[in-house]
């Protein structure tokens, strides 16, 4: 009898150790970000937070036009890896993990792949101190960092690995981290398509996409705005707002005409006959660029 | 009692993981393979009830922002436990663009091909046929 109550007991222990590991945290950050939603006002539900932060683009859309476009890579645009050691507070690994994640998937497209290892461990360390270490699988994905010939199985792991992310910490009502991260990766894209070295041929297209960007700064906006209570979403939240103001002669019209449905090889192809013109001049990229770089300084520093 | 309380601990923590990734994330990394040639970008979970007599189709709708000069396409996998065969279209604005079930032939096409000429907020709806309960997930990738 007594033998089976210290069984009991060594079965309960465990259950707890292993609770306790599941939820460890082992670089403590130093700040008390309330990472529930409890501080957040209730102007957005989870669902149309899972659905704005779905519609931010992923960075794997900036970096494969800059690559396809003939931009020369710049490693020295990158956040340096070891800045990590700087980001004490939720807050910061929360904005960093985003802007690590893009940083990863640009090494990667642009197949500098054996460089992308510390990068890799920052994204899995920040991560875990967020404690969802388990959406990277980082043995898997260091082995196949290996080979440039697995680099399409490396982004399906890393950007399948932050969307399952996001959904878990909208579920586990942790949503403002998931805002944050995405914001992250979203100010990471937009400071190397601003930063870049581009020329005539390829100038166009980049301005052009950064442009486009204006599309999701209604979303973004209400994102930050929901969590403003929180002094440091505040600060982030003003900041976007001066970004909104260096996009504001930035015009895109639709010009919608109905598309044109074909099936070929039994798949459904669209022949899109609509079309957007986008205006930008080269001062209107100057002061998104400026904007952003100021956002990014302050996010990484 | 002892084996008891071992078997009981350790299917709870196995099993805790495993009913959820059937209809979930499980299912994201099985239609890995669907991607062929092109490159994943996001990932959409669809899981409906079935629809109820009187009731409007039950539907779940996701934004994506396109952007011009970029081929997407848009697929996606049914988790083979629910009887729900998924249906996804493409709408900009409230403009139905495609869809992918004919209607007429009663013809599921794998996926959607959409060469996009307007950058900008598009919608994509996912339901399932007849309003069965299903599980599903939506992918939207581009080529290379």
């Amino acid at each position: 009898m007594a033998n089976r109550k210290i069984f009991t007991l060594f079965v309960i222990l465990i259950a707890l150790l292993f609770t306790a590991c599941v939820n460890s945290n082992k670089n403590e950050a130093s700040d008390h970000l309330d990472d529930t939603d409890m501080i957040a006002s209730t102007k957005l539900t989870d669902e149309n937070i899972g659905e704005m932060i779905s519609s931010i683009p992923n960075p794997v859309e900036m970096s494969s036009l800059l690559q396809k476009s003939g931009v020369v890579y710049s490693q020295e645009l990158l956040n340096p890896a070891n800045n990590l050691s700087g980001y004490n507070t939720n807050f910061k690994k929360a904005l960093n993990l985003g802007v690590y994640g893009t940083d990863l998937v640009y090494m990667n497209i642009y197949d500098r792949t054996v460089a992308t290892l510390q990068y890799l461990r920052n994204v899995k360390d920040l991560a875990g101190d967020l404690r969802v270490g388990q959406f990277f699988d980082y043995e898997t994905l260091n082995r196949l960092s290996e080979s440039s010939k697995n680099i399409d199985s490396v982004l399906f792991i890393t950007n399948s690995g932050f969307d399952k992310m996001s959904r878990y910490l909208i579920d586990q009502k942790r949503s403002n981290i998931a805002v944050l991260i995405s914001y992250g990766t979203w100010i990471e894209s937009m400071y190397i398509a601003t930063n870049v070295q581009t020329i005539p041929p390829n100038k166009d297209i980049i301005y052009r996409r950064i442009a486009e960007q204006k599309v999701i700064l209604e979303n973004m906006t209400l994102l930050l705005n929901n969590y403003r209570k929180d002094p440091n979403f505040a600060d982030l939240f003003n900041d976007l707002l001066d970004l909104i103001k260096a996009f504001d002669n930035v015009k895109i019209q639709h010009i919608y005409i109905p598309p044109t449905i074909q099936e070929i090889n039994g798949s459904v192809v669209i022949i899109d006959n609509s079309r957007s013109e986008i205006f930008i001049t080269q001062e209107m990229v100057d002061e998104i660029a400026k904007k952003v770089s100021e956002i990014r300084t302050k996010i990484i520093s | 009692m002892k084996n008891l309380l071992i078997i009981v601990f350790f299917s709870t923590v196995i099993f805790a993981g495993k009913l959820n990734a059937q209809c979930g994330d499980a299912l994201l990394d099985a239609c890995h393979s669907k991607l062929g040639e092109t490159r994943f970008l996001k990932s959409f979970p669809v899981q409906l009830e079935e629809q109820k007599p009187g009731t409007s189709l039950p539907v779940v709708r996701y934004s994506i922002v396109f952007n011009a000069g970029t081929t997407y396409r848009i697929f996606a996998c049914n988790a083979q436990e629910f009887p729900g065969k998924v249906i996804f279209s493409l709408n900009f604005q409230d403009k139905l663009l495609v869809t992918s079930f004919s209607i007429d032939s009663k013809t599921h096409f794998p996926h959607i091909d959409f060469p996009c000429n307007m950058s900008g907020l598009y919608h994509i709806d996912f339901y399932f046929e007849e309003g069965k309960k299903g599980c599903a997930v939506g992918v939207v990738s581009s080529s290379k």
